[in-house]
């Protein structure tokens, strides 16, 4: 089947393409004057019929005519403009959806001339178009039904781009049902007896008390935000708001809704307060936020600063206890000045028979997770020794630096990373009555103090401190890596020597003082049973900064001292390459029968012993035997 | 009985004349063209030489220890001047970082560094920090098509918000390249291979970050961070955070060929097309000789000689 009948070489030297006017175009095409010769040296002014041959599409359609009975501008095939109106046309407006088949030696388009807004005709005069052809005309045919029902539309938006339907994917529980409590289950109070979830402020975007938060049961929570608005209407300082006529409720199944106003206390758990400064202790029943403003500022006392909640829960059975612990904080506040009170909010959960125990967190089971405090013990003889309630005798810890000064107890302190090498610079300042002590008596009482905040063990003559191999070390001295250090705190300590100058002798100075500790902790991924890259500790060393000398002043027979230290801690990963090694094949030993011999050897009882005469000459018979069957 | 071709030779004909010849001059003419025409045409194609190739390769990349962080601030005279190098302990006094951390990430077991993970805190104690920058230094280093170690650096400038205290900055570090790497397969290119910050004179007197920027600027190759994006947060706190994490993803390196690889990739391009014009030089060579377009004679193994 050939496509095309004819396909003509056409060649223009001058010109490659001309354009004749359409003659059935709209009326004023015939009263137009033709085109000045000069200006349309390239345009055929033949005004013949159309030729048959030539493509010229849906002539009805104007895509840029959008005002029906006004003349649209620029819009040339407009039958709305006459002749008049087109003389104002700068061009036309080209539609380039219109199918212009250009491979035709002559097609039908819209070209605007010398002001002259005609269909035309091109005569493309390509060296190669299509004259004319004997195919068929063919049409585009595309099948758009209408859409009937709502199913036929949702067909039509499946695999499409629509907004997302934003309240899709609500799966949150927004009213109580007396379902058994889950993981993540939203727990319930009863608030001035009024049944509603509870929720505790965090930060959004900025670290202001701007949203809420639902606390779900056996999630850990914690905020830390900061309350801008210091006045009587901010709930959120006073430290009622956080359990004044608040009670928990135990688990959903055990509340009945219709007896809100009577629910018993085994159901609807009341809140254990305890306030907190230095320690916690039940809250006095004096103890209630208030403000004053005393001539140029606010005198604030009781602020709620930390609220600390700890559940207590039995799984499935709900919550047993609920403690609330209060940090309190007194608060000085200029009014020029921006008011900014941070808060903490913390929600716990322990099992209800748990207690703190900090030996049995591990880092790690059994390699170290990166991240996780690096276990240390104090080593006693066989034993490695740590006290359970006291987070700095069981894992790794620095002090910390507040405003500049270094501050080492329960809650301030820096917490070791495994894998995350630390520098860590502060200063610590204190005030010692001279006394009759000595020079080098005051001096060694400076490295002492220093060395309080160091991770050493109270027996200064060696290091006694040891590491966790594998996250999940328990107290046996294998499972553990004693500290190497080239030296004692106690030989530092007898090194440190001091003198007293000046006029009287009102200037210590000490020599061999160190202030720097660093600790390397070597570690490597092995391969534990079936798991493989497990985090251990292989070594840890302790060295002591270079030795320096330091002049303090005493004043009024008190040295005040202020002392820089530093602690580096470097983690070494010491990984050697792995490689698999197999079990060495097994070893066959072929022995013939004791008495294969017999008749040349002689053989006693405990198994016989070769004669050599009878040896050499079964050797030499096997000798001559073998060269026979190989030539055969 | 079938008969099978199993074994064909060609006989050679001779075409034999003078030095000074037509045939001579014709059949050296085409030759040479056969050889020169290749080469003019692949050359004229360009590419004919490969001046410069490239690979990917993760590099391995390790943070030396090292690192300097400064901030202005609103009093002019309190700047803020961290570091832990030893030259530049004479300006402790203007340092204000109580804790460094640092993490380096293995995420895939390959034991190359994929994340680095580094939090600087600076005490600013009734401060603003009005700007800051920090510079990490690191041992960068390939090892597959073209090893190279050098030192370069994670360099973090910032004009910071006074309010802000808390900064994440989530970065890729990317390789820059002025030109192509010299390459040498058996052997390091250790031509960056020295300190991003040197101890020398003029530089211990005052510290001068600006000549190190600069230095470090004018290096072929360096690294710098890609693809940053950072997060802050206000707040009103005693203490500024600076947290950096930083992936080192597969870098494309960009190098110079060596000599035979360089002769190899224009061999490949002239033999293509010089067979093509050998081909038609024989054809045009047999047309002419077939049709005794010039004077020869011939000697064929078929024809006895006289």
């Amino acid at each position: 089947m050939i496509l095309f009948l004819l396909m003509v070489l056409h060649y223009v030297a001058m010109d490659p393409s001309t354009v004749t006017p359409v003659t059935e175009t709209s009326t004023e095409l015939t009263t137009t004057t033709p085109v000045s010769s000069s200006t349309m040296a390239s345009v055929t002014s033949t005004q013949t019929p159309i030729n048959h041959t030539s493509f010229d599409g849906d002539v009805d359609t104007c895509t840029c005519n959008l005002h029906r009975n006004i003349c649209d501008l620029n819009c040339c095939c407009d039958k709305d403009c006459s002749l008049e109106d087109k003389n104002v046309f700068s061009h036309c407006v080209r539609e380039i959806n219109v199918m212009r088949y250009t491979s035709f030696c002559r097609y039908t388009d819209y070209i605007y001339i010398n002001n002259t807004p005609y269909e035309w005709e091109v005569n493309q005069n390509g060296l190669f178009c299509i004259v004319k052809t004997n195919l068929p005309s063919k049409r585009a045919v595309q099948t758009h039904q209408a859409i009937t029902s709502l199913e036929q539309s949702t067909l039509h938006k499946r695999d499409k781009y629509s907004w997302p339907d934003i309240e899709a994917d609500r799966t949150e529980l927004t009213s109580f049902a007396n379902e058994s409590f889950v993981y993540g289950s939203p727990i319930w109070i009863l608030k001035n007896q009024v049944l509603q979830k509870f929720e505790l402020a965090d930060s959004f975007m900025t670290n202001a008390c701007v949203i809420k938060r639902d606390i779900k049961y056996l999630e850990n929570f914690r905020s830390v935000c900061i309350q801008t608005n210091l006045s009587e209407g901010n709930i959120h300082l006073q430290i009622e708001t956080y359990f004044q006529n608040i009670s928990v409720i135990k688990a959903p199944q055990f509340f009945n809704v219709s007896e809100i106003s009577s629910c018993p206390k085994n159901v609807c758990l009341p809140i254990e307060v305890k306030e907190c400064r230095e320690n916690c202790a039940p809250l006095s029943p004096q103890t209630a936020t208030t403000c004053q403003f005393y001539s140029t500022q606010f005198n604030c006392s009781n602020l709620a600063h930390k609220i600390i909640y700890n559940l207590y829960h039995n799984g499935t059975y709900g919550l047993t206890t609920v403690e609330l612990l209060l940090h309190l904080k007194d608060l000085v506040h200029a009014p020029d000045h921006r008011f900014e009170f941070e808060q903490e909010f913390q929600v716990n959960f322990f099992w209800r028979d748990s207690t703190a125990n900090y030996s049995q967190l591990l880092s790690g089971n059994p390699g170290y997770l990166l991240g996780k405090p690096v276990l240390v013990g104090t080593v006693n003889g066989s034993r490695i020794e740590r006290n359970s309630s006291v987070f700095r005798e069981n894992f790794l810890t620095f002090p910390a630096s507040r405003s500049g000064l270094c501050v080492l107890n329960d809650d301030v302190h820096v917490v070791s990373e495994f894998g995350c090498s630390m520098l860590l610079r502060c200063g610590v300042r204190r005030e010692i009555d001279a006394g009759n002590s000595t020079a080098t008596e005051l001096c060694r009482r400076i490295q002492t103090a220093i060395f309080e905040f160091w991770p050493l063990s109270s027996n200064l003559s060696a290091i006694n401190r040891a590491f966790g191999a594998f996250g999940n070390a328990n107290e046996t001295v294998a499972e553990w890596v004693e500290a190497l250090s080239a030296e004692s705190p106690e030989a530092i300590l007898n090194a440190t020597y001091g003198n007293f100058t000046g006029d009287a002798n009102d200037t210590l100075i000490c020599g061999n003082v160190t202030a720097t500790l660093k600790v390397d902790v070597f570690h490597a991924r092995v391969a534990y049973r079936s798991l493989m890259r497990q985090r251990r500790i292989v070594g840890v060393t302790y060295s002591f900064g270079a030795r320096k000398r330091a002049t303090f002043t005493i004043r009024g027979g008190v040295l005040e001292w202020n002392v820089l230290i530093r602690e580096e801690l470097m983690f070494f990963d010491v990984t050697s390459k792995h490689v698999e090694k197999f079990a060495d094949p097994p070893s066959f030993k072929i022995r013939l029968p004791y008495d294969f011999f017999y008749p040349f050897v002689k053989v006693d009882n405990s198994g016989g012993v070769p004669r050599l005469c009878y040896l050499v000459i079964s050797f030499s018979i096997i000798g001559l035997l073998m060269p026979i069957r190989l030539s055969l | 009985m079938v008969v099978l071709e199993i074994y064909s030779k060609c006989l050679p004909i001779k075409y034999k004349t003078y030095l000074i010849s037509k045939a001579t001059f014709f059949t050296l003419i085409l030759r040479i063209i056969s050889v020169i025409a290749p080469f003019v045409i692949v050359y004229n194609s360009r590419a004919f030489w490969l001046k410069q190739d490239s690979f990917y390769e993760q590099p391995s990349v390790h943070f030396r220890g090292e690192y300097i962080f400064g901030a202005l601030t609103n009093v002019a005279t309190s700047p803020i001047f961290c570091s832990n190098y030893p030259f530049l302990q004479k300006y402790a006094e203007f340092d204000r970082c109580p804790l460094v951390k640092v993490i380096e990430v293995t995420k895939n077991g390959d034991d190359k560094i994929d994340e680095l993970q580094f939090s600087v805190t600076v005490d600013i104690t009734e401060l603003e920090i009005v700007s800051f920058y920090l510079i990490l230094t690191l041992d960068y280093s390939l090892h597959t098509v073209c090893p190279m170690k050098m030192q370069s650096a994670i360099i973090v400038q910032n004009n910071g918000q006074s309010f802000t205290r808390d900064i994440t900055l989530n970065a890729q570090l990317g390789l820059f390249q002025f030109e192509p790497l010299g390459c040498h397969q058996h052997k390091t290119n250790k031509r960056y291979n020295y300190p991003i910050v040197n101890e020398k004179e003029e530089n211990t007197n005052k510290f001068d970050l600006s000549r190190i920027l600069e230095e470090y600027n004018l290096r072929n190759v360096s690294t710098r961070l890609i693809n940053e994006y950072m997060t802050q947060t206000p707040r009103k706190s005693s203490e500024f955070v600076l947290n950096l994490i930083i992936q080192y993803p597969i870098h494309h390196v960009y190098y110079t060929p060596g000599f035979w690889q360089e002769v190899k990739w224009a061999w490949i391009q002239f033999l293509s097309v010089f067979v093509i014009f050998l081909w038609f030089t024989e054809r045009i060579i047999q047309y002419v000789f077939d049709n005794r377009l010039v004077p020869f004679y011939e000697v064929s193994p078929l024809k006895k000689t006289q």
